[in-house]
């Protein structure tokens, strides 16, 4: 039995598992102790999660633009269309398109009658749930996972209105549902959803030839990973070892061929007719168009297709071979290392995560019990706080651990955008890095320092409420008290020697103060003070990693 | 008194000009003699510029032999370019021989630089590796490597370049993004700043000490932190200002005037990081997503029209130095001869690789073409590599590095015969 945690081991792992720590957090997992509640977060109850749904509830988003009535000689020549109206738009719309079936939000698309700030709410919505549920929500580890499979199944919704249009459906019924399910029922939803077939070009792949686009990224990013990428040793499959046993321990470009060919007519309902010459409806849900897919003969890996077979069949069976591979399960086994342990993760730890990723497989909590591995794990308990928080985890961690009220707008989305992290829009199927480097950037840095001061400017009135004087124990009367109070909260110990004296000047904003130097002022004026030195104290080295 | 409390109340984004405040900064004196830069020498440095256009771009799409049969066979005519009709492509002189040589008809700036000598055109160059990844090719060629086995290599070929070059200067790398490239890999001479009009910490005085307190660690952070706060100060001292304070508008070169896109900020950043003398040798530059597996026609006019004007723009911006600038163009890989059924081209092999700069010799392609036929292919399907894309930089590296050898920057390659790049 091991010796009971200590609270600055338990920040430590919070701080890794969850989006950061807070002093209730912590107190929580003290009395339930770090096995209880990692079991209790791999099986989230969305109804418990009432105070981040009040949130979501309350939470407006505001949409404004003006329609101008079309000129007469124009709207002649368009008589089909509907006729425009002037019209003003100016609210503050609570989410809806967040809960609305695919089928409801995806209509939208192609249509020039509906304003471009309609059809972006799509997309605004999911980025303000991901935003408020990562500072409020009570499943932290879901939270973490849903960032992390957005990331791995990367889809850029500013490529087209298509992706946008799809993201609500994307984010909700594949990725969040299946966060800590089941990862081949995950990998079918991402190859059937408009967002990802868009995204990636399959839904007008044809024979012949195929587009390749999605085939490749299914190797290259979803499953194998390039370090299994072997066109470099080989140009031939039977060259490849093991391939004529089936059991290939690597892909080559002709797999990546193909399975683009197996893929063909895995398309969606946009209005077009289909193969009997039916208009579908513009829904954006997953059809096959047996008219478009190639129907001859195939090997991918190793496997031999026969021809003729329906293009369902054939692209499942892409998904099987490529989802049960051993390389699939060492790659997201060190992709999630990689993302709750350190940039270099343990090799030890690495092979028991994949070990049971493939003893899982069949499970339909299969993820859940791969992360209950890793969270439980010697490595993950003793390693330190190196991961380099990347912009997001940043600004949550920040709202987390100073008791702020989030209740974002889009302006927070540009901030994190020119922090790096350009949430749903990355520009390549990679998704966001995942390793210290990328986010150390020169600029990155000064956002990330002047991030808690826009917080506070004027214009942001309303995105984030903070109470620090409020929250500050009465009995913490000097400077000194203070700083300790706020240091522990943010950073768990004392700021450093060298900085604690400028950092007692901003408190008091006195050049003269020292550590017992009464805080006083005004309420107004105290709080304000409480907020410049916490703010340095989130640009601090120390609050940069977890 | 309670500046702290002002400054926060009534905080609009207010730029704070620190230079003027009169900064002290107590342990971070030291570094600032060391990052001290003679002007007279900083002035006269030469510049390397490289632009990637990440995705692949169509080399085919961009300069193409348009009377061959093979090329006009694989691609219909609005994913090629084409000798007549409303667009037709644009004629140079020098093209490899034996065929009707055209510019995509959206490249009249690059023609003009070409037929002025300025811009030399290398065709079927690249990565002989042969990898189809994204991922893997711009590795590669920004760790200046071939084979995915050296993919653990820790510095770009940038960093090496720039570690050999002699300098104390303030910024002698950039990278024009947020974020610095895996060419400038392991660089501790080198900054990321995307643009110079919001380049300023919000915090005032009191608070930038404490960042500088804060920074003066060991450690990557610290290490980095402080050039940040370094780099603020002395940037931010040079920039032009408005009268209350800001940050004024970049004034490019008299007579030149930069078209309306996102590129051309990216371009003015470095121009006037360039002209700032903070002993600036290379830059990183990326454009683009050039990955036109569909709806290549409409993309790649755009894309080739928003490289050529704004390039146009910042070579002329940069006139006065232009002796001393080099500018190379390259992508991971070209694309496939023939086009795919959606409107398309999929990953290709040999593309082409541009070279600018008052020292090039331009108005020439360089290096020798393959051709298209089928035999002549690589693998069949795309087009051959004939040149190492690495012959080219090294080519650019030897007229500017004083002493130090070729192999340092370009670990495991021989150079050819000479091109004649330069």
């Amino acid at each position: 039995m091991p010796a009971p945690a200590s609270p600055s081991d338990l920040r430590r792992w919070l701080n890794r598992a969850t989006f950061g720590t807070t002093p209730a957090l912590l107190e929580e997992v003290q009395s339930m102790g770090w096995e209880r509640w990692v079991a209790a977060q791999l099986a989230p109850d969305d109804k418990t999660d009432t105070d981040c749904q009040k949130r979501l509830n309350n939470l407006r988003l505001h949409i404004e633009y003006e329609v101008q009535p079309m000129a007469p000689a124009a709207a002649g020549a368009k008589a089909m269309m509907a006729t425009q109206v002037a019209k003003k738009v100016n609210e503050n719309r609570p989410l809806r398109l967040l809960h609305q079936p695919l089928e409801q939000t995806f209509p939208m698309y192609g249509k020039d009658d509906v304003n471009y700030e309609e059809k972006s709410l799509a997309m605004q919505e999911v980025m303000m749930a991901t935003l408020l549920r990562a500072v409020h929500s009570q499943w932290q580890v879901r939270e973490m996972l849903a960032e992390f499979w957005h990331n791995h199944f990367s889809v850029n919704a500013d490529k087209d209105e298509s992706v946008m249009l799809a993201l609500p459906a994307y984010d909700r019924d594949v990725i969040r549902a299946n966060a800590l399910g089941s990862f081949r029922t995950m990998l079918q939803g991402v190859a059937q959803s408009a967002a990802m077939l868009y995204y990636l070009d399959g839904v007008e792949s044809k024979a012949s030839p195929a587009n390749e686009n999605f085939a490749r990224e299914l190797f290259e990013l979803h499953t194998f990973g390039a370090r299994n990428y072997l066109n470099h040793r080989f140009t031939k499959w039977r060259d490849v070892p093991g391939a004529l046993e089936g059991k290939p321990e690597g892909y080559i470009d002709q797999d990546v061929y193909e399975a683009a060919r197996a893929f063909t007519g895995w398309t969606v309902e946009n209005g077009a007719e289909d193969d009997d010459g039916a208009k579908r409806p513009n829904t954006g849900r997953f059809m096959v168009r047996e008219a478009w897919h190639d129907p001859y003969q195939k090997r991918v890996l190793g496997t031999e297709f026969d021809s003729q077979r329906p293009a369902l069949e054939d692209g499942l069976r892409v998904i099987d071979l490529v989802a049960r591979h051993p390389a699939t399960a060492r790659f997201i086994a060190e992709k999630l290392c990689r993302r709750f342990v350190s940039d270099d993760p343990p090799e030890a730890l690495i092979k028991q995560a994949a070990a049971e990723f493939t003893a899982a497989f069949d499970a339909p909590d299969q993820i859940a019990r791969v992360m209950k591995v890793i969270l439980l794990s010697a490595e993950f308990r003793s390693a330190p706080a190196t991961k380099f928080k990347r912009p997001l985890e940043f600004l949550a961690s920040y709202l987390r651990a100073t008791g702020a009220d989030f209740a974002p707008r889009i302006d927070v989305v540009y901030q994190l955008d020119e922090m790096g992290q350009r949430l749903f829009r990355w520009p390549t199927p990679t998704g966001h890095p995942d390793t210290s480097g990328y986010w150390q950037s020169g600029t990155f840095l000064l956002r990330r320092w002047n991030l808690p001061l826009v917080l506070r400017d004027d214009g942001w009135k309303g995105i984030a409420s903070f109470h620090f004087l409020t929250l500050t124990p009465a009995d913490c009367t000097t400077a000194g008290q203070v700083l300790a109070y706020w240091s522990q909260r943010l950073l768990g110990q004392e700021v450093a020697e060298k900085s604690r004296a400028v950092l007692l000047q901003v408190l008091t904003d006195d050049d003269e103060a020292n550590a017992s130097s009464e805080f006083s002022g005004d309420d107004k004026d105290r709080d304000i003070r409480i907020a410049s030195c916490v703010a340095l104290l989130a640009a601090s080295p120390e609050f940069q990693y977890r | 008194m309670n500046t702290t409390t002002s400054l926060l109340t009534r905080r609009s984004l207010l730029r704070r000009a620190l230079g003027a405040s009169g900064l002290t900064l107590g342990g971070g004196g030291i570094q600032r003699l060391a990052f001290a830069e003679d002007s007279a020498a900083a002035a006269g440095r030469d510049l390397l510029v490289t632009i990637f256009l990440r995705g692949g771009c169509d080399g085919l799409g961009v300069l193409a032999p348009v009377d061959d049969p093979h090329y006009r066979a694989a691609r219909q005519a609005n994913l090629r370019i084409v000798e007549k009709g409303e667009r037709p492509g644009l004629a140079i002189k020098n093209g490899y021989a034996g065929h009707d040589w055209r510019l995509h008809p959206d490249a009249a700036p690059l023609q003009e630089l070409y037929a002025h000598g300025d811009l030399a055109m290398i065709h079927a160059c690249g990565l002989k590796n042969g990898t189809r990844s994204h991922f893997d090719a711009q590795d590669m060629m920004e760790r200046g490597i071939n084979e995915q086995k050296n993919l653990g290599l820790g510095t770009g070929w940038l960093t090496r370049f720039l570690d050999s070059l002699p300098g104390t200067g303030l910024l002698p790398g950039l990278s024009a993004d947020g974020a610095m490239p895996a060419s400038l890999l392991g660089c501790t001479r080198a900054a990321a700043i995307a643009n110079l009009q919001d380049f300023s910490y919000y915090g005032d005085d009191r608070q930038m000490k404490a960042l500088r307190l804060m920074h003066a660690q060991s450690g990557a952070l610290g290490a980095g932190g402080n050039r940040m706060l370094t780099l603020l100060q002395e940037v931010t001292k040079k920039l032009p200002k408005k009268p209350d304070g800001s940050v004024a508008e970049y004034l490019p070169a008299k007579g030149v005037t930069y078209p309306e896109h996102d590129f051309s900020n990216t371009l003015k950043t470095v121009a006037q990081l360039a002209k700032m003398e903070l002993g600036l040798q290379v830059a990183a530059i990326n454009y683009g997503d050039w990955d036109t597996h569909t709806g290549q026609d409409y993309r790649l006019n755009d894309l080739v029209a928003n490289l050529a004007k704004p390039l146009h723009a910042f070579y002329a911006d940069l006139a006065a130095q232009r002796q001393r600038t080099t500018i190379v163009i390259m992508s991971e890989f070209g694309r496939r001869l023939k086009a795919n059924e959606s409107g398309g081209t999929d990953h290709g092999h040999g593309n082409l690789m541009w070279v600018l700069g008052g020292g090039i010799q331009g108005g020439r392609c360089l290096g020798s073409w393959p051709g298209l036929a089928n035999d002549k292919l690589d693998e069949h399907a795309d087009l051959a590599i004939t040149t190492d894309y690495r012959q080219v930089l090294s080519e650019v590296l030897m007229a500017r590095m004083r002493g130090a050898e070729v192999a340092t920057v370009f670990p495991g390659f021989t150079p050819g015969s000479p091109l004649g790049v330069v």
